[in-house]
């Protein structure tokens, strides 16, 4: 089924947020903290760039978020990955894995 | 949140129609003009006819839908108004058949019932209707042109009859003509069908109630 | 700039109201979070908020960004079901009103169905004439008919025998064929039409040749047709039941009935001796 791809290319910001949520819920504060920690801070993603992302994201129902009350009483949206979600994740990363993998093997023959 | 929305939104359009229902059924299930003729017909068990004329009445645009239309089957014509949805005419077996409309075709500026001859024979170019009105001592006989309307003629009888002593007889008259049912038809009338030459073709007359004949 | 402000700033663009204010909590939510970060590193609760405003980018360009996100064609359509939602309540209200008065003003008369009836009934008239009905004999009759969609049974047949004795210039001795048709269908909404015509239009005849017609002008005559009546009754939105009557001078039961129905060209033939109604 044809679906309009929008920037979740291979090695695109919307990969790696797909990728952080992999395995677990979070906000989109915690996002941003996960994406640098695990990147040692190449990745620092703008909060600006953040939200309509994962917005976007949601919409097209690659993420599903609700709405939870912290601990603190705040309330907080917190998005978890979803089936469709994965298998786009997966495909993307098999794409980059294999991009990676050419541009390495050029740089090193040079 | 949004997809929330969609469900509470969808829920809404479904109990707003099953509310539309409820109201609709509360009402006597109404229904459009012509289909409602077409379940009238059903409900008589009377065969479904062929719509083979239709026009406006200006009594029904005040009361409702103003359109009537006519009928026919192999046996039988039915015309149908707002207010009277069904009626049933026998038809002439051999030959031309008149009925009258249930509606008057005009309330201003001149009283006009129509009349219509279904079952002209081949070739007919023109037809001419001549009627006997009557009420308690008056009596008038009225000649009228048809149109030809598709397959059949219309005669649109007009009062004539100003501001004066035999107005409201003739207004009686011409309301009792659309009352009228085709066994106890009270006028007389003839119907005269020409070729295009101006021969006769076709004479249909009825002498009036109670001469023993039948208006069909 | 104090959070509200930027918060206001960046969902401006958001055209549906909720949504607005769900994306308005989520980044409120996060200013606050940076905000907690940058108190517990010692900063003043309104520094901190001016520095986490500051973090969070520039609003209006997110603003954009979101406002396209954020189309507000679903939140048409809810606003739409709530309008249309509402308008129908009110009406259906209104309408119930209307609807539970007429009834209460005018309520269904409480009819019974026909019944096979006693051996011996008597009626009495002001006129001091009295009229005697001995039930002779009567009929189960089996079977259905389907015509226009409504089926047809016979659920009662009998036949009387009539005297009167009185003043008044009746035939001392008559007898009466009662034979009730039952036209029943789930199409609620367009029941068999319940008037009389519906079976008084045309003549009805029987196995013997006999003709029975409703004596009225334009209908049948005395002369040549025998006395024949109907009565029709609702039986629930279902079903409607006509009950008919014919006029047997001499008692002799004919072996079947040729009941019309209807203004088309149907009729139904009711079967005594084999007990069967039939096309």
């Amino acid at each position: 089924m044809p679906r309009k791809e929008t920037g979740v290319l291979p090695g695109s910001t919307a990969m790696l947020v797909l990728a952080v949520l992999k395995d677990q819920e979070l906000y989109g504060y915690r996002i941003i903290e996960e994406l640098a920690a695990r990147s040692q801070n190449v990745f620092q993603l703008k909060e600006g760039t953040l939200y309509p992302l994962l917005h976007t994201l949601e919409k097209e129902k690659l993420l599903k978020g609700r709405e939870a009350p912290a601990p603190n009483g705040r309330v907080r949206r917190y998005y978890r990955i979803t089936q469709e979600g994965l298998r786009v994740l997966e495909e993307k990363e098999a794409a980059w894995h294999t991009y990676a993998g050419a541009v390495t093997a050029v740089l090193a023959g040079v | 949140m949004t997809s929330r929305h969609i469900r509470r939104a969808l829920r809404n359009l479904g109990l707003a129609a099953l509310a539309a229902l409820v109201i609709w059924s509360m009402k006597g299930y109404p229904l459009p003009m012509e289909m409602d003729f077409r379940r009238y017909e059903r409900q008589s068990l009377a065969e479904r006819s062929e719509i083979l004329f239709r026009c406006e009445s200006q009594g029904e645009a005040m009361l409702g839908d103003p359109d009537m239309f006519l009928g026919v089957t192999d046996t039988a014509i039915h015309t149908s108004s707002d207010t009277h949805p069904l009626n049933i005419w026998p038809r002439n077996a051999d030959g031309p058949t008149l009925v009258v409309l249930p509606s008057e075709l005009e309330l201003q500026p001149v009283f006009t019932v129509g009349l219509v001859a279904v079952g002209a024979p081949e070739g007919t170019a023109t037809a001419r209707l001549t009627i006997t009105l009557s009420r308690l001592d008056w009596a008038e006989d009225y000649t009228v042109d048809g149109q030809r309307q598709g397959a059949v003629f219309l005669f649109s009888l007009a009062a004539r009859h100003g501001e004066d002593d035999w107005r409201s007889h003739e207004r009686e008259a011409l309301s009792e003509l659309t009352h009228q049912q085709p066994r106890t038809f009270l006028y007389p009338y003839t119907v005269e069908f020409f070729d295009a030459d101006g021969e006769t073709l076709d004479v249909l007359a009825y002498d009036g109630y109670g001469s023993g004949e039948v208006a069909a | 700039m104090f959070a509200k402000v930027w918060v206001e700033e960046a969902t401006r663009k958001i055209r549906f109201k909720p949504d607005r204010a769900a994306v308005g909590r989520e980044l409120d939510g996060h200013i606050r979070d940076i905000r907690d970060k940058y108190e517990a590193q010692g900063l003043s609760p309104y520094d901190a908020e001016m520095r986490a405003t500051a973090d969070m980018g520039d609003p209006a360009a997110i603003a954009e960004d979101l406002g396209r996100i954020h189309k507000p064609y679903w939140g048409w359509l809810w606003r739409l079901s709530q309008w249309a939602l509402g308008i129908l309540l009110v009406w259906a209200v209104l309408t119930g009103i209307g609807y539970v008065r007429n009834r209460l003003e005018y309520p269904a008369a409480e009819v019974e169905l026909p019944q096979l009836p006693e051996e011996v009934e008597t009626r009495t008239y002001a006129d001091g004439g009295v009229r005697t009905f001995r039930l002779m004999d009567s009929w189960d009759i089996g079977g259905s008919v389907d015509l226009g969609g409504y089926r047809f049974t016979v659920p009662l047949a009998y036949l009387q025998e009539r005297t009167y004795e009185g003043p008044e210039d009746y035939t001392p001795l008559q007898y009466e064929l009662t034979v009730c048709l039952r036209a029943s269908s789930w199409r609620f909404w367009e029941p068999i039409s319940a008037g009389q015509y519906m079976i008084l239009s045309h003549e009805a005849v029987d196995s013997d040749g006999n003709r029975y017609g409703r004596w009225e002008p334009g209908l049948f005559s005395q002369e040549t047709h025998r006395h024949y009546f109907c009565n029709t009754y609702g039986d629930g939105p279902f079903a409607v039941w006509y009950e008919i009557q014919l006029d047997l001078p001499d008692g002799e039961m004919p072996d079947w009935v040729d009941i019309p129905i209807g203004y088309g060209e149907e009729r139904l033939r009711v079967n005594f001796a084999e007990g069967v109604v039939g096309p």
